[in-house]
């Protein structure tokens, strides 16, 4: 018998090619996803800052209450709202009408002006005696998944 | 007879090989750019959270003027001062020093009384920085709110901006004194 010289066949080169196609494509999503994860820490920071200001606004119309001699928690109310921005004295703020998203006016995001951003900020606060309990959540979209950061912080009433 | 390649054998084997490689280096590349991307994006969030963490320390914990004789603001017992067009905010610091942040040569730089000179405090390229304050003044009976607001850009052919904002309410309370 000729011994005949083997050649690769159909099956085997097929076989060769979508393994080599599957190292690729694992590659290159890897590559896409750590593209997509540098965009989302980006976000990712940003959300955190503003959650902060949440907080922060919350704890500034407390002391500013101390400082009129009124009650700790007036002028900020148990529930869950998006309206409240940098120069928000209330919660929930009824000069603006809505605040979702935030917006962005060339210097600052607010709740009335400019070009709508991808985050939005909803706060929530709830109360006891003596004490309140705030959780600032922001949102943004990417790529049609909403992502969102949340931070809590717990206020009491210990002036005298 | 030694057989050798025929021409067809040798052509397909020089586009396989070129194809496989060009893939590969294609990868490769890609990850480098992503790499380089990423690293930019890094160094903006680093600075952008370091330079808003160390102005909100300051800043909460800022005192009051004039209370210890000294004088750092032209308001009389007043608690911080914008300037500039809200892209310089001066107050008194913890340590009684005076103290300022502003907005130079698209850089956040700081000044403190005792520096011979201006400290930059970020190397990228900030494009601009802007301070709001209210209840700065111990008449209004408002707690002091400072607003900072900035946008840096990453050190890229197309870069990429990024908009950080956060508000800081003073820890001091702002009685009146």
């Amino acid at each position: 018998m000729h011994r005949m010289k083997k050649s690769f066949t159909l099956v085997e080169i097929l076989g060769a090619v979508s393994i080599f196609m599957v190292g690729i494509l694992t590659l290159s999503g890897l590559i896409a996803y750590q593209i997509y994860g540098a965009k989302t820490s980006t976000n990712r920071v940003i959300a955190a800052y503003l959650a902060q200001e949440g907080i922060e606004i919350i704890r500034n119309i407390r002391d500013t209450n101390w400082l009129k001699n009124q009650n700790w928690d007036i002028n900020i109310g148990a529930t869950t709202d998006y309206r409240l921005d940098y120069k928000s004295r209330k919660f929930p703020d009824t000069n603006y009408s809505s605040c979702n998203p935030l917006r962005f006016d060339g210097q600052f995001y607010n709740c009335s002006q400019g070009s709508k951003t991808i985050f939005s900020r909803k706060v929530s606060v709830s109360k006891g005696t003596d004490k309140m309990e705030i959780t600032s959540t922001v949102y943004w979209k990417e790529r049609g998944i909403t992502h969102s950061f949340s931070v809590k912080e717990i206020l009491f009433n210990w002036k005298p | 007879m030694k057989k050798s390649f025929t021409l067809t054998e040798l052509l397909v084997a020089i586009g396989l090989t070129s194809l496989v490689s060009g893939a590969i280096l294609g990868i490769f590349l890609s990850g480098i750019w992503a790499q380089r991307r990423i690293l930019a994006t890094q160094e903006v969030l680093d600075q952008a959270s370091y330079v808003l963490e160390y102005m909100g320390r300051q800043l909460r914990l800022a005192r009051k003027d004039d209370l210890d004789g000294k004088s750092c603001l032209h308001g009389y017992k007043t608690n911080c001062e914008v300037s500039e067009g809200g892209r310089k905010i001066s107050f008194k610091n913890f340590d009684g020093k005076c103290h300022s942040f502003y907005f130079q040569d698209n850089k956040i730089v700081e000044k403190k009384e005792d520096f011979f000179n201006p400290l930059p405090l970020t190397s990228v390229k900030i494009n601009y920085l802007k301070f709001k304050v209210s209840g700065e003044t111990q008449q209004d009976t408002f707690q002091p709110r400072i607003t900072i607001s900035f946008e840096a850009e990453t050190k890229e052919k197309n870069p990429t901006k990024l908009k950080f904002q956060t508000t800081i309410s003073q820890r001091n309370l702002d009685v009146v004194y």
